[in-house]
């Protein structure tokens, strides 16, 4: 086991280089003034330019550019943010702005878990009937409408027209992210219902669900103990995937609901250009996401041990 | 924003959607087999016919409407739906009803070439990589690795910031670059298990060249439910693209999309003039809607282990 | 989870069964497989029964229907599609059909069990072995877990697994074919039943493992005085170990009796067939001869006589009528109108 998480670990550091060096690379070495184009719609003095090729050692190759912004990084510096609050280091801005998005998520990942496997195993122990195609019908319509759509929908129906939920801000505390965090859950969830469901269908077929049955144990623990420990393993793989599509809801659910979270900021800083801030998080953003799929890498091995370690 | 791995929308793993054990000569009657089932099926027909008409849009906007979209006139800004106008003005004062019909083409544009992009690099590396295998398989691997590692959304938001103008063709190329992975993996598994079958171990002991057997054997068996994938991964690229521009990271003004229609305006706006809103939505939700449903209803059809 | 009494009460509802007389019985089952087009009749009207100590084999081809009554005995019908139209099950007097679920899994848990083909797919891939086995222990007799894993893995050394105690730890897919099957036997043989079905135990085995298999299946069915249905298309097993056989075609018991009497005495067309598709082992060059023709889709099954079409003693009246199974000797019976003319052909 320990060897094969170190393995993994091995294996991932590839690829965190490659998709920050990807970004890095995009966002910092295209051809024309790179620098010029970082203060958005209001352009940087020109001492200001000077310090940014300066800081940002633009004037040395590729790699080493990259490689001196990497061990920055690495040392806690994300760099300085160019517009969205110019002069604050990116890292602070994170540290001001992250419990908002970690409360954000915690609240989204609970009505994904709750709604989207519960209606899941609802869904596939009834299959066939009114409340399975109810199910797989509303949540292939959540699927195709896009996440901004939803938000803003949710906005003007819940808060302003009825306004029983808070639509702006964290004034009201964990209130204030019911609402967001449904919608930031909400295509996540329709998926996870349906991998749910089809998961387990295909589970209460299996011959060892027969072999339970012939066992004379009841439904509750055939399902329960057996089939639905088995339906997790492609369950718990979508999660740490889907963990890629909340960060990015995250996005647009904080900018929409004007939540000050790390969304939020990443939000205001795409629309005002501001590259650092933008690369600093969207790093950030990468290792969390490489970081949970290896986790779930070895949460896997734990569920199904046919998994070799070696 | 969708998800975009292919076990998502099945719940089942790549490897178990492999089509095995079939030949060529059955793999034409698959195709047969699922045309018969689907052409009776309403999920699969009528989005069909949705996309078909949507096609025609984007390819001729001007037979659906008189008036071109860029003549507009100011004082009818954000106007509400009215007699010959149904869906009302938007905010420069253009018909809506115009501007979204003109809009289907940079939507749909992008949603086919991102598509077609990234089944092709599915299709070759995927075979190889399956095919193969060893190194090749595990360079390529990482290299996916790499551009798995970045969420579609937040890495197009990333390179899109850093290119300056933004046409169909930047943001076209972006998203292939960002979005071919999972598409590579599922060809890769379902290679990966054609591979091994009878059938292709057969020609490769009748003396059969790998290029042969690859083209003629390995593909036409592997490809089924990558078409299927392909059908549904258009309609998340489509969705893909109007949250990337209503984030301001995709097409810019004067281009027109569904995405830049939706771009601007704030909720507190929205609420006297939902009609801002709701068409674009509409079409966005409606065609991402018919892409999932043919997609998912023609993977079904093809799956020979529900038949 | 409810704990259900650890012993049958005798004088009860389970009455002890006198010697010879049937524990198992299934009368005239039949059983549908329903889909939106057609209706598959899988099982048409088929009985039997099984003594404690006896075995009983059930042969036929794939797609006879030899399987789907035993299904129906341990309630693993899905249903949809597959339907019990008719008949009855009868376990120690007590029709099954008609019993509360409480009573069917009494049974299941105490009364008869099962093994499968493939033991790599009926066990649990993500429990061990010993958690799959104590399960029975802990659920229906109350068990603590670590008397649960004792007994076990006295079980898996019953059943000739070497080093058990470190196996129960292992994992389905850790275990060989034929280590595998045992566990299976184990699982079933844990509360003592007083049936076991055996569905094709040893198809998915090589031949070396599937005599040890046989083997240690009638050892423990002599020890245990269980009466044991063994289900197989495996003439050879069949005239190895069992009593008595019942043949089936197109979802029908078509012949039944004796093992040594209906091998050497066939009184139907298709245990003819069967018997002269083998090669005698003192002449390796005889010529086979085969059956002709493919077993009817049973979703289309022909009029009167579904072997009708195959048969070389075919006459118009069994193309229209058809026939019942009849008593051809005592013990026996054949579902044949021209059982006497098969016996001299034979």
């Amino acid at each position: 086991m320990g060897r094969y998480i170190l393995r993994r670990l091995l294996q991932m550091i590839p690829v965190v280089i490659g998709a920050t060096f990807l970004i890095y690379a995009m966002n910092f070495a295209l051809p024309g003034d790179p620098v010029r184009a970082l203060g958005g719609e209001r352009p940087l003095p020109d001492e200001v330019q000077e310090q940014i090729r300066d800081r940002y050692n633009l004037d040395d190759p590729l790699l080493v550019q990259y490689g001196k912004y990497m061990g920055n990084v690495l040392q806690g510096d994300l760099g300085e943010s160019l517009a969205v609050r110019r002069g604050s280091d990116v890292s602070d801005i994170i540290a001001d702005t992250w419990p908002v998005t970690a409360r954000l998520a915690l609240v989204a990942f609970a009505f994904e878990i709750v709604i989207g496997i519960g209606a899941g195993v609802v869904a596939a122990l009834r299959s066939g009937s009114f409340l399975d195609n109810l199910v797989r019908g509303s949540t292939i319509l959540i699927v195709s409408v896009p996440i901004f759509v939803i938000g803003l929908v949710a906005q003007i129906v819940f808060g302003l027209r009825l306004g029983v939920l808070p639509v702006a801000g964290t004034a009201q505390g964990w209130v204030s992210y019911i609402l967001p965090g449904f919608v930031l859950a909400a295509i996540s969830l329709a998926y996870l219902s349906r991998i749910t469901r089809n998961s387990l269908m295909e589970n209460l077929r299996a011959d060892y669900v027969r072999t339970a049955t012939a066992k004379g144990l009841s439904r509750r623990r055939v399902v329960g103990r057996h089939a639905l420990r088995n339906s997790m393993i492609p369950v718990v793989t979508f999660l740490a995937f889907d963990l890629g599509t909340l960060l990015s809801g995250t996005i647009v659910t904080e900018g929409i609901f004007n939540l000050n979270g790390i969304g939020g900021v990443a939000f205001d800083a795409i629309r005002q250009q501001d590259g650092t801030v933008v690369v600093g998080i969207v790093t950030m953003f990468v290792l969390i996401f490489v970081v949970a799929n290896l986790v779930v890498d070895i949460l896997y091995a734990v569920l199904d041990p046919r998994i070799r370690y070696d | 924003m969708s998800s975009l791995d292919p076990a998502a929308t099945s719940g089942q793993s790549a490897d178990q959607q492999a089509v095995t054990g079939e030949d060529v000569a059955e793999g034409t009657s698959l195709w047969g087999e699922a045309w018969r089932d689907l052409r009776r099926n309403p999920f699969f027909v009528v989005p069909v016919l949705v996309i078909v008409v949507l096609t025609v849009m984007a390819i001729w906007p001007q037979w659906f409407t008189d008036m071109v979209p860029r003549s507009c006139d100011l004082s009818r800004s954000a106007d509400p739906p009215q007699a010959g106008h149904w869906f009302g003005f938007d905010r420069q004062g253009c018909d809506l009803y115009t501007r979204v019909i003109y809009s289907t083409r940079a939507s749909l544009l992008i949603g086919l070439s991102v598509t077609l992009g990234a089944f092709a690099i599915a299709l070759v590396l995927g075979s190889l990589s399956g095919y193969f295998g060893r190194w090749l398989d595990a360079v390529l691997g990482r290299i996916a690795d790499v551009f798995f590692g970045i969420p579609l959304v937040i890495g197009a938001i990333v390179l899109l910031t850093a290119v300056a103008d933004r046409g169909v063709t930047e943001v076209s190329a972006i998203l292939i670059l960002l979005a071919w992975p999972p598409m590579f993996r599922l060809m890769r598994s379902t290679v990966l298990s054609v591979r091994e079958s009878d059938y292709v171990q057969a020609a490769r002991a009748l003396g059969a060249g790998n290029a042969r057997v690859i083209v003629r054997h390995v593909v036409p068996n592997s490809i089924a439910p990558v078409i299927a994938y392909a059908t549904v991964f258009m309609g998340v690229i489509i969705g893909a693209e109007a949250t990337l521009t209503f984030l301001g990271a995709g097409l810019q003004l004067p281009a027109l999309s569904w995405g830049v229609l939706l771009s601007s305006p704030p909720a507190r706006e929205l609420l006297n003039t939902p009609h801002l809103l709701l068409f674009p939505s509409l079409f966005v939700s409606l065609t991402v809607l018919s892409f999932v449903l043919a997609g998912d209803t023609l993977r079904d059809a093809l799956d020979p282990k529900l038949r | 989870m409810s704990h259900l009494s650890t012993t049958p009460d005798p004088g009860g509802a389970w009455s002890l069964p006198r010697p010879g007389e049937p524990v198992l019985s299934v009368r005239d089952l039949h059983v549908e497989f329903r889909t939106r087009r057609s209706v598959l009749q899988a099982v048409r009207g088929v009985s039997w029964d099984v003594a404690p100590g006896e075995t009983l084999a059930i042969l036929g081809e794939s797609g006879s229907g030899k399987s789907v009554s035993a299904q129906a005995v341990m309630g693993l019908i899905d249903s949809p599609p597959g339907f019990i139209s008719q008949g009855e099950i009868h376990f120690r007097g007590r029709d099954l059909l008609r019993s509360s679920r409480m009573e069917q899994r009494r049974v299941r848990a105490e009364g008869v069990s099962i093994i499968f083909q493939d033991a790599l797919t009926a066990l649990n891939p993500v429990f061990t072995v010993g958690w799959q086995i104590a399960e029975l222990f802990r659920v229906h007799r109350g068990l603590s877990r670590r008397a649960a894993y004792d007994r076990a893995a006295d079980l898996l050394e019953r059943v000739g697994i070497p080093s058990a105690r470190q196996r129960l730890h292992e994992y389905p897919h850790q275990f060989s074919g034929g280590m595998r099957q045992r566990a299976m036997i184990a699982m079933a043989l844990a509360l003592e039943p007083d049936v076991l079905i055996a569905d094709e135990p040893t198809t998915a085995l090589d031949v070396t493992v599937q005599a040890q298999i046989m083997d240690l299946l009638t050892d423990l069915q002599r020890d245990l005085g269980m009466g044991m249905v063994l289900i197989t298309h495996d003439l050879a097993v069949v005239a190895d170990t069992a009593d008595r056989v019942a043949v089936m075609y197109a979802g029908r018991v078509v012949e039944t009796g004796p093992v040594r009497e209906v091998f050497t005495d066939p009184a139907h067309p298709y245990t003819l067939g069967l018997m002269r598709s083998i090669p005698p082992l003192e002449r390796r060059d005889a010529e086979l001869d085969p059956i002709r023709g493919t077993p009817p889709n049973p979703g289309a099954l022909p009029s009167g006589c579904a072997f009708a079409p195959r048969c070389v003693f075919a006459r118009d009246r069994c193309r229209s009528d058809d026939p019942g199974l009849e008593p051809v000797t005592a013990g026996r019976a054949s579902a044949c109108h021209f059982s006497e003319e098969v016996r001299r052909a034979g």
